[in-house]
């Protein structure tokens, strides 16, 4: 590991203040679970001076339903989210993502904000420069995206200079929850949408700028399904995911929102579909239209087309199950 | 009864304890760290190496190189012709080049970043193909490392005779072993300044020869020990640390430690040899095989390793446990810049299983037969001549895993998107047409005790337990009543290393040998009649206690050169798997459910050690059907190569056949590479029967099958 400074902080506004300070230089050690491969393979060429510890925040680390919202602290532990009896009871989509993430040690330790923030998963990216120097990819120092030329069985339908996908399946849950990010700087908060947290380049938020707490709306998410397409069956990556919330009036949809992990950059809401569905009622043909839309303006990259299917088919699968 | 009882694996509870030592739990006070520096190129000259700043760093103690080492530079278990350090040219990513020694590992990995090194690039050599077409030379000698024939009767005629011929393509790829331990060990100085090593091995006297010759020292001033060693599946029989923890110790006399990360495993261990295989099969309408010829290509890396054991395997199991009147093998290994290709786990014999496993499920479903009959009808039994022309005579248990799979075969009932699938292998025990002996002793000690000297590398396989067991068994002694030393250059024999399926059987021999001897001495002593073995002890101690020592080497002969005609191996193990899948046809997302697992071990001297090879073999060949494969220049660790997890197994229900093997002890074969051969290939056929689609690539993960599966539906 490279040298840093180990800095503690015991509240938000000491968070805060430390990032205006240092802003590109510092980085946050939430539950260190995805920090660490960082620090030990050395993949990057800019590593933090300052490594703030964000442990001792209790403010952070909450569950609460205040105002027709249920709102979740980013320091909250992924392993909470699973045992909770509100996400239990209201939202069982995010107990049953948040199952499928990694292995139950890491869940013990790895928090919501942690999650939604790790970094790509690429493998040109991610090879540590120890082993054979580092690839040069778009992300680093590169002038292009390794994968669109190499080995991009994994790589994202979706991107723009960079074919990585976003990693967070818990990214993929929220937005098909409608979940919005309170993200918080020094003397300033805003609200974003959680697929906004993402570019093709990277985080969508400012180096001085970290995410307070996830707010879900309550009331509209009757039927919530989620669908992990792996290789393996535990501890992997989704290669397609999708995650979908449906509301029902006298027999119609009249509200839903579709999510897909995989095959993006970031959880990609598939707005057509929704408009197809809203206030319609579920039969074959129409679900087979839907299949048959679902990314059909995508060109994949060489070895990522079999994902188009993947996702075709999962998202059939669950309309199939709300009929 | 000692054998075939359940009794727990001696080392276990120090396992789950926490009280075993591994290499890397060794510490001596002054102990030094080292790590090596890696070329960062696949093939190149080095020009110049500049080591200055690495010095002027705190804590660097001493940089070593190539012109440092007082022996040769090169080792190799067939062929020398790897170096132990890089000077002139380097030939994969990963080759080494040099070693720091700091006092702690973070300073010593620091340091190798500030050395710099100056490359002239040469062009890399990355497939067999352009290996042998290819002017630039990876070794002086030319890039062919070997070419081996295994040819019997007349292949042409026999296919002029064939009813149908099949000829298909087969392709497999690198495979890491991912043992739970990566290569480490420790040394240090005695005070007679001999060279003490600990290593995470698999065979020890080996390795104190190749230090021998490194240090151009005596193997007497050298010895080599095994630490606790996790796993090793054919990656720790090549030399690992053990040479530059020698050369660090006898360059210093400081004590070094030496271990590789997770990631430097990765790149540097051995893989399971890619190999091209093109099968050829010609048979009779009613399922008889006429003639089977197969090229197989293989890519053995930069460095030989065990190369020429996988070429030669390979060609003589290429036919599978059948007997077939027409064998024409021709099996070539290509020196490349890729990594390096060793021992893993049955020598190539999964890749050919692959292979020949397929053929004749194609073959059964061209002539309408069923597949468990058409192994039935061809099938090796006593009487059969082998490939190599070698008549065998006893032990031959093929066609019994057969009969007893067959139950459950007539039984199944095929859903919608399920499948079964049929894997045959056949096996020989030992290494091949080399002598390979086993030595054992046994002495009583002071506590009333039996002391087995063994050279047995115990790498979690379990033959500690074993040859526990099977000297126990001839003494008619309990198993509490036994210490093993094992594995120590200073205090054991050689027996080999432990590879090939080889310890229970041969090993297993030496020790009942070693155990005959004793046990005749102890009736004379009278000890069956109720004379206590401290007594016995306490008669002898003065005027020198004596030692019962055992030796075996299974009766081999040496292979023709140009037909590989002879007896390789003096006996086989053999096995069939029925493997139950369920493929989700729209995404290619395969799941194992089921495994009736039928092996022929000889005798299970072990019951749980069996079963439980069994079940790792079949999570080993998931790992190799449906997700494992090391992709060069990308996979770097566990987060990029996916190994099977407790989820991803089956259900597996283990048939023992014990068809008794004269030479074994209690006739007991092997059963380490057997259960994982025949492994993969039952589940792509498995894969076939749920689908109607052929696999002749692995590994078959989802998105191949996906492909395959599309490109049927696009065909209608």
């Amino acid at each position: 590991m490279r040298r840093f400074e180990h800095v503690e902080v015991e509240n938000l506004d000491e968070l805060l203040e430390l990032l205006s300070e240092f802003k590109e230089e510092a980085r946050i050690n939430a539950g260190g679970t995805d920090l660490l491969s960082l620090f030990k393979d050395r993949y990057l060429f800019n590593y933090p001076k300052v490594l703030i510890n964000v442990k001792p925040v209790k403010e952070l680390d909450y569950l609460e339903l205040v105002n027709g919202a249920l709102r979740i602290g980013s320091l909250t532990k992924l392993s909470t989210l699973a045992r909770n009896p509100v996400i239990i009871d209201r939202f069982p989509i995010l107990r049953e993502t948040v199952l499928t993430i990694a292995s139950p040690q890491i869940r013990n330790m790895a928090t919501v904000g942690g999650n939604l923030c790790q970094d790509i998963r690429c493998w040109y990216y991610r090879y540590p420069s120890s082993l054979g120097g580092p690839l040069l990819c778009a992300r680093k120092k590169g002038k292009s995206c390794l994968a669109v030329k190499g080995d991009n069985r994994y790589h994202a339908l979706i991107g723009e200079k960079c074919y990585a996908v976003c990693p967070s399946d818990l990214a993929t849950a929220l937005s098909s929850l409608k979940a919005k990010l309170v993200i918080v700087k020094k003397g300033a908060e805003r609200k974003i949408d959680v697929w906004d947290l993402y570019t093709p380049q990277g985080l969508g938020i400012g180096p001085d700028e970290v995410i307070k707490e996830v707010e879900i709306p309550l009331e509209w998410a009757k039927e919530q399904k989620f669908i992990k397409y792996t290789l393996r069956k535990p501890i992997d990556f989704a290669i397609v995911s999708v995650a979908s919330c449906f509301k029902f009036e006298g027999g119609r949809i009249s509200d839903c929102a579709i999510s897909l992990g995989g095959v993006s950059f970031r959880p990609e809401r598939l707005k057509e579909a929704e408009d197809l569905l809203r206030d319609a009622k579920i039969d074959e043909g129409l679900v087979e239209e839907i299949k048959r839309r679902v990314l059909s303006n995508v060109r994949p990259l060489s070895k990522n087309g079999y994902k188009i299917t993947i996702a075709r088919e999962l998202i059939g699968r669950v309309l199939l199950s709300l009929m | 009864m000692p054998i075939s009882t359940q009794i727990d694996k001696i080392d276990a509870y120090d396992k789950v304890l926490g009280k075993a030592k591994y290499a890397s739990d060794f510490y001596m006070e002054g102990m030094l760290v080292g790590a090596l520096l890696r070329s960062t190129r696949p093939h190149a000259h080095i020009k110049r190496i500049d080591v200055s700043k690495a010095y002027s760093l705190e804590g660097v103690v001493r940089i070593i190189q190539a012109k440092d080492i007082p022996g040769e530079n090169s080792f190799g278990i067939i062929r020398k012709d790897q170096p132990l350090l890089c000077d002139k040219k380097v030939r994969f990513i990963g080759d080494p080049i040099l070693i720091v020694l700091a006092v702690t590992e973070k300073v010593a990995k620091e340091a190798l970043r500030l050395i710099e090194v100056e490359y002239e690039d040469i062009e890399p050599i990355l497939t067999p193909s352009d290996s042998e077409r290819s002017p630039i030379l990876i070794h002086e000698s030319g890039n062919l490392l070997t070419h081996k024939k295994v040819i019997k009767g007349n292949v042409e005629k026999g296919f002029s005779e064939s009813d149908i011929i099949v000829e298909n393509t087969y392709i497999t790829t690198w495979l890491d072993h991912a043992y739970i331990e990566t290569e480490s060990g420790f040394g240090y100085m005695d005070g007679n300044g001999r060279i003490v090593i600990y290593s995470s091995t698999q065979n020890v006297h080996y390795k104190r020869k190749e230090i021998s010759r490194i240090l151009a020292l005596p193997e007497e001033k050298i010895r080599v020990v095994q630490a606790t060693t996790g796993g090793g599946f054919g990656g720790k029989l090549d030399m690992t640390i053990e040479g530059y923890v020698a050369l660090s110790v006898y360059l210093t006399g400081k004590p070094i430690l030496i271990r590789y990360s997770r990631e430097e495993s990765f790149l540097v261990s051995t893989k399971r040899h890619p190999l091209y295989i093109h099968y050829t099969t010609g048979a009779k309408k009613n399922g008889t095989l006429c003639a089977v010829k197969v090229s197989i290509i293989g890519d053995t890396g930069p460095y030989a390793s065990y190369g020429e054991t996988v070429c030669l395997r390979a060609a003589i199991h290429a036919t599978g446990p059948y007997e077939v009147e027409n064998v024409y093998v021709d099996s070539k290994m290509f020196y490349t810049n890729n990594p390096i290709s060793g021992a893993m786990r049955g020598f190539g014999v999964p890749q050919i299983a692959f292979a020949h496993e397929t053929q004749m499920d194609i073959l059964a479903e061209s002539l309408n037969l069923d597949p468990l009959y058409i192994r039935m009808k061809n099938g090796l039994k006593r009487g059969s001549k082998t490939a190599t022309s070698q008549i065998l005579e006893e032990s031959v248990g093929y066609l019994e895993t057969l009969e007893r799979i067959k139950p459950f075969w007539l039984e199944r009932k095929k859903g919608k998107d399920r499948g079964f699938g049929l894997g045959s292998m056949f096996y020989g025990m030992g290494n091949t047409g080399i002598t390979n002996p086993s030595w054992a002793e046994l002495k009583l000690s002071s506590d009333g005790k039996v002391v087995l000297y063994t050279g047995v590398c115990d790498i979690g396989q379990g033959s500690d337990t074993v040859l526990a067991q099977i000297v126990c068994e001839t003494l008619g002694i309990d198993v509490s009543k036994i210490e093993i030393v094992r594995a120590d250059t200073d205090y054991t024999k050689d027996a080999g290393s432990t590879s090939a399926s080889r310890q229970t059987y041969i090993s297993g021999k030496a020790a009942y040998e070693a155990a005959l001897k004793l046990r005749s001495f102890l009736e004379r002593e009278g000890f069956y009649s109720g004379k206590k073995l401290k007594d016995i002890f306490e008669k002898y101690k003065d005027m020198g206690m004596p030692v019962f020592d055992g030796f075996f080497d299974p009766p081999t002969t040496k292979l023709d050169p140009e037909t590989s005609s002879g007896k390789p191996y003096a006996t086989y193990a053999f096995a069939t798997h029925m493997t139950e899948v369920a493929v989700d046809s729209s995404t290619g997302y395969v799941k194992v459910l089921k495994v009736h697992a039928a092996h022929d071990v000889g005798k299970a001297i072990n019951i749980q050690n069996v079963k439980g090879q069994i079940y790792g073999g079949i999570a080993m060949g998931i790992g190799f059907a449906l997700m494992e494969e090391f992709v060069p220049g990308k996979t770097k660790s566990f987060n990029t190569y996916y190994i099977p997890t407790s989820l991803d197994m089956p259900e597996v229900d283990v048939f023992i056949v014990e068809s008794e093997e004269p030479t074994g002890p209690f006739g007991a074969k092997g059963v380490g590479e057997p259960a994982l051969i025949p492994s993969a290939a039952s589940i792509a056929n498995a894969i076939y029967d749920a689908t109607g689609v052929r696999i002749f690539e692995l590994p078959c993960d989802m998105e191949k099958l996906k492909l395959l599966l599309e490109r049927k539906r696009e065909r209608g």
